[in-house]
């Protein structure tokens, strides 16, 4: 019934502006005709939701090999699909049976404090080196009244004792921050082999070393590092090619809990950024001996206050330098070309990745930098407002720079009407495209209202979410009703990581929501082909693995991907990159932040492989 | 297989049944805006005149159902309150009244834009284009639907269609050389953006612009000396977004006309003249009996050529207060637009009654007495 509500609901929309004649009235027939053929059609994939099926004893066993090893048990998933047909959903919501309990909590009946409205980070990263993948969830805690349980307030880690188990290792392990936590990130900076996180708080910032075995420490006052502003995202990268990670952190207003908002009906609402004075980034050089020293101004990244919300990492110029792009919330956003000496310019404006096509300023949110029509160049996407649609800014080559082409790629109508803030772009069915999956939620209440089980202050903000399709040449199609129980839900949701959750071979999804419990989606979408994840390992005096491009050839295409942990919104991605192929090629291809190109051949997909710098050919 | 077949019929009626179900319910709640749903919509924290505003504009729309202007004005109340879906609502009971009024289609637009429904807001544009073929922002809103949409060239056509009928207007040049840049016609796009930058040589957006158009061109050296401008402080922004345009059609119904007038007068000054028409009307709709705002309008249509229209405003106006001899004098030069050669003298023969010693009409008077003698 799920979905013929959401079907029902959005038509009703639509009807609302149709005239009553009669010839209106045949023309409602029939649509509303197709649309209940269409929902009718799809009942049996929405009823069999709920029956989630169980992990079998010998998933449960699997422990997950490197190097070239492959997954017996996988290869038999993809020889005998079972159960994965069109009719089944392909995103099966197992946070029930996943152990993840957790449920970002604002406290506050109304809408109101701006941060509130900004939501919460994923972490996906292998915490403990034990192969498998952990989480770490941002909780919101300084508008907890007085007496409230601390537990409720701290960002959680939740450890995977086997696919899709997780418990809540919280207690010990030194990530309990008792920040306001927005964002999260994920990255080895002191090169030790164990990712560290870093943070990102309404107030001070925090960074924690992985000491191993689960254990962090809290190392933000000895790491130099004093961000006190409206952290956002932040994201790790070796802009200097020093051979270590630096960071930059995105920073939103400059907020005060005393300005209060309205809405055009004189209800409490959410205040946008231009309520307060936007902010400035922060970038972070590490100087390698374990400490951080701020090169904001020097490197010309303060120039520049704009409200900055989510931050990728892409070669626009392969020149082998990373450059850095920053979504901004109603303000321009900004392309830093990195010039080799420590400085950075914002040709954004230039390349025609600041605006949209219109020459507007939008409220840009998520962004991934990914290449979603195979031409081997990376796009950008970005996430929006309502009335603004989501924005996909096509690559047009090295120097020449970016054309909205969101129109041409489908991608514009259907989104003007919510609001995108989580993004992920992963090979849903393994046929060799990125599909994009957009997590909504509304900041201003407006009229359109869904229903829904949303507790206030969030009741009249729930959306659905999105999925988009891609057709292989960059084209996309939303996708309703196969994958409904990603989409039929209605709840106000912010980011969104995708990740081989169970070590299957396909991505699993992370949705954190405000005020409800973050969800847990199995792909078992039907496999069009086979999969690759590859995991890249760097060497002392080596590269950094962060920013590299890997490259997988299927048939005539060329699969270009990013090994990033920072993309989609205030999130960290594992740091691993995965493919999907309909005709796979052995030849794996990397380019090494510098620019250093390493060919690898590899025996066969469907296994998870482990490439070591200085180990490929060099081209 | 007889009874395989009653049951598939007996499953198909009942399907049909719940459509029909479904199709009358949705009909009965979402045809017009009821008591039931002004209480859903006034519930909760909203402000005090808010809902006195909704409400007082309900009581007229609920006692005088045939008329367009109650329905109308209640769709607008709804509309400036952020109720853009119960607008919608009113603004189809208003339009189907009065199909053919513009501006009940052009605001039902608007709030549809608002709403995020981009293909119907589209179709509502595109009636009132049908209406009034020569108003220009519409031109404007469709080439910026169309374009979003990723038809190109239509975009590009309509936006064409604005510069034609706003030559000066240069965030219109600029918007559209945006739009070629998009369709990758690069040597247009630096033809409307050099006619920008004669106007304002120091436009932030539009020397980015011929920036991207001088890469994409290859003319390095040119691309050089637009980053030289673009580092300089004084780049100044003629952005005219559609958040301004729709701001500003929903603020306008909060407004006191003062406002309106004020704000008209800055879209006078821009040469932007069916916005201040826009501005005027809703001035208009505060004080009715004002002569001086109608006397504006017809100016404002007098201007752009539109002088059978103006000639009844300046009627107007003169209804109201038959001395204005400003008034006189711009029906005067729209009567001899139109040929009423005698009626202009008539009115200028007035305005010396009125003010013998008038020297505005000085001139007018002189050629519309050679013209007379010319005749006689």
């Amino acid at each position: 019934m799920g979905c013929i509500d959401v079907i029902i609901s959005c038509d009703r929309l639509f009807l609302d502006f149709i005239p009553k004649s009669m010839s209106d009235f045949f023309s409602r027939v029939l649509k509303i005709a197709a649309m209940a053929s269409i929902s009718l059609t799809f009942i049996p994939a929405c009823s069999s939701d709920n029956k989630q099926k169980p992990i079998s004893n010998s998933k449960l066993e699997i422990n997950t090999p490197l190097e070239n090893e492959s997954l017996t048990q996988n290869d038999a998933d993809n020889k005998n699909p079972p159960s994965k047909t069109a009719l089944n959903p392909w995103l099966v919501d197992v946070t029930q049976q996943s152990g993840i309990d957790f449920t970002y909590k604002i406290h506050s009946e109304t809408a109101g404090p701006l941060i509130a409205a900004v939501g919460s980070g994923i972490a996906i990263f292998d915490a403990d080196g034990d192969s498998d993948l952990d989480v770490y969830l941002a909780q919101a805690s300084d508008t907890l009244p007085k007496g409230t349980p601390s537990k409720a307030g701290m960002n959680r880690f939740f450890e995977q004792i086997a696919p899709m188990k997780f418990i809540d290792s919280t207690e010990g392990s030194g990530l309990a921050d008792e920040g306001f936590t927005m964002g999260v990130a994920s990255g080895d900076y002191n090169n030790d082999g164990l990712p560290d996180i870093y943070v990102c708080n309404n107030g001070q910032d925090h960074l924690y070393k992985n000491l191993g075995g689960g254990q962090f420490t809290n190392v933000t006052t000895e790491a130099g590092i004093d961000i006190q502003g409206t952290s956002v995202s932040a994201g790790w990268l070796d802009y200097d090619l020093d051979g270590d990670l630096d960071l930059y952190v995105t920073q939103y207003v400059e907020y005060d809990i005393k300005t209060q908002c309205t809405d055009a009906a004189g209800r409490k609402e959410f205040c946008g950024p231009k309520a307060f004075p936007p902010s400035k980034d922060v970038l972070l050089q590490n100087t390698g001996d374990g400490k951080f020293i701020d090169v904001s101004t020097e490197s010309g990244i303060n120039k520049i206050a704009a409200a900055s919300l989510g931050v990728v990492f892409l070669d626009q110029n392969a020149d082998g330098l990373m450059d850095i792009y920053v979504a901004n919330d109603a303000y321009a956003n900004n392309l830093y070309v990195n010039q080799g000496d420590g400085k950075f310019v914002d040709l954004a404006p230039i390349l025609g990745a600041a605006l949209n096509m219109n020459g507007q300023k939008e409220a840009g949110m998520g962004v991934i930098a990914a290449d979603f029509d195979n031409d081997s160049l990376l796009d950008l996407f970005v996430t929006h407002l309502v009335m603004e649609s989501n924005t996909i800014y096509k690559n047009l080559g090295s120097n020449i720079g970016f054309n909205d082409t969101t129109g041409q790629s489908g991608l514009a109508t259907s989104s003007m009407a919510f609001t995108g803030f989580g993004v992920s772009a992963m090979d849903l069915e393994l046929d060799g495209d990125l599909d994009l999956f957009i997590a909504n939620g509304k900041v201003t209440r407006g009229d359109s209202i869904f229903k829904c089980n949303t507790p206030p202050p969030f009741t009249e903000y729930s959306e659905p979410n999105h999925i988009y399709l891609n057709d292989g040449s960059g084209k996309f199609n939303i996708d309703k009703n196969p994958l409904c129980e990603f989409s039929k839900d209605v709840r106000t949701s912010r980011s969104i990581v995708h990740a081989d959750l169970d070590r299957d071979g396909d991505l699993d999804l992370i949705v954190s929501n405000c005020q409800e419990p973050t969800q847990i989606f199995r792909n078992d979408a039907p496999r069009s082909g086979q999969w690759l994840v590859v995991d890249l390992l760097g060497i002392k005096g080596g590269p950094v693995t962060e920013g590299a491009t890997v490259m997988a050839q299927d048939g005539e295409e060329i699969l270009t991907r990013t090994f990033t942990t920072c993309k989609g919104y205030a999130s960290a991605f594992p740091a691993e990159v995965h493919f999907g192929a309909v005709n796979p090629g052995n030849n794996i291809e990397v380019i090494w932040p510098g620019g250093i190109r390493e060919n690898f051949n590899i025996e066969k997909w469907n296994q998870r492989v482990q490439l070591t710098y200085g180990e490929g050919e060099t081209k | 297989m007889t009874h395989q077949i009653n049951s598939f019929l007996q499953l198909k009626t009942l399907i049909l049944l719940v459509i029909f179900s479904s199709i009358f319910s949705t009909t009965k709640s979402f045809s017009q805006v009821t008591h039931e749903d002004i209480q859903t919509i006034i519930s909760g924290e909203i402000a005090l005149p808010v809902k006195n505003a909704i409400l007082g504009s309900y009581s007229f729309a609920k006692d005088a159902p045939a008329d367009f202007k109650a329905q109308l004005q209640l769709a607008k109340v709804l509309a400036s309150h952020d109720f853009h879906k119960w607008a919608q609502v009113q603004y189809m009971e208003a339009i189907k009244l009065n199909p053919d009024n513009m501006e009940a289609h052009y605001l039902s637009g608007i709030s549809l834009e608002l709403l995020g429904e981009s293909e119907s807001s589209l179709a509502q544009y595109q009636k009132c284009a049908e209406l009034d073929p020569d108003y220009a922002p519409l031109s404007f809103r469709i080439g910026e639907l169309l374009g979003r949409a990723g038809q190109l060239e239509a975009s590009v056509e309509h936006l064409k269609k604005y510069t034609q009928k706003r030559p000066d207007c240069a965030a219109g040049q600029r918007r559209l050389a945006q739009s070629l840049i998009s369709a990758e016609r690069y040597t247009e796009a630096e033809k409307y953006l050099s006619k920008v930058l004669l106007v304002h040589p120091n436009e932030k957006t539009s020397l980015n612009s011929m920036a991207t158009v001088q890469l994409r061109l290859g003319n390095m050296e040119a691309l050089t000396e637009y980053q030289k401008l673009l580092v300089k402080d004084d780049v100044e922004n003629i952005a005219f977004p559609i958040t301004d345009i729709i701001n500003f059609t929903v603020e306008l119904l909060n407004k006191s006309p003062n406002f309106w007038v004020e704000k008209s007068e800055v879209f006078d000054k821009a040469n932007q003249l069916c916005s201040s028409i826009v501005c005027l009307e809703i001035a208009h709709e505060g004080r009715p009996s004002d002569p001086v705002i109608i006397d504006r309008i017809g100016r404002n249509y007098l201007r752009l050529g539109k002088y059978r229209k103006a000639v009844r405003y300046f009627n107007s106006s003169l209804n109201i207060d038959g001395s204005r001899t400003i008034t006189l004098h711009n029906r005067a030069l729209a009567f001899i637009e139109i040929g009423m050669i005698q009626s202009a003298i008539k009115d200028v023969d007035l305005i010396y009654v009125l003010e013998p010693d008038n020297k505005r009409s000085s001139g007018l008077k002189e050629k519309l007495d050679t013209v007379n003698r010319g005749r006689q």
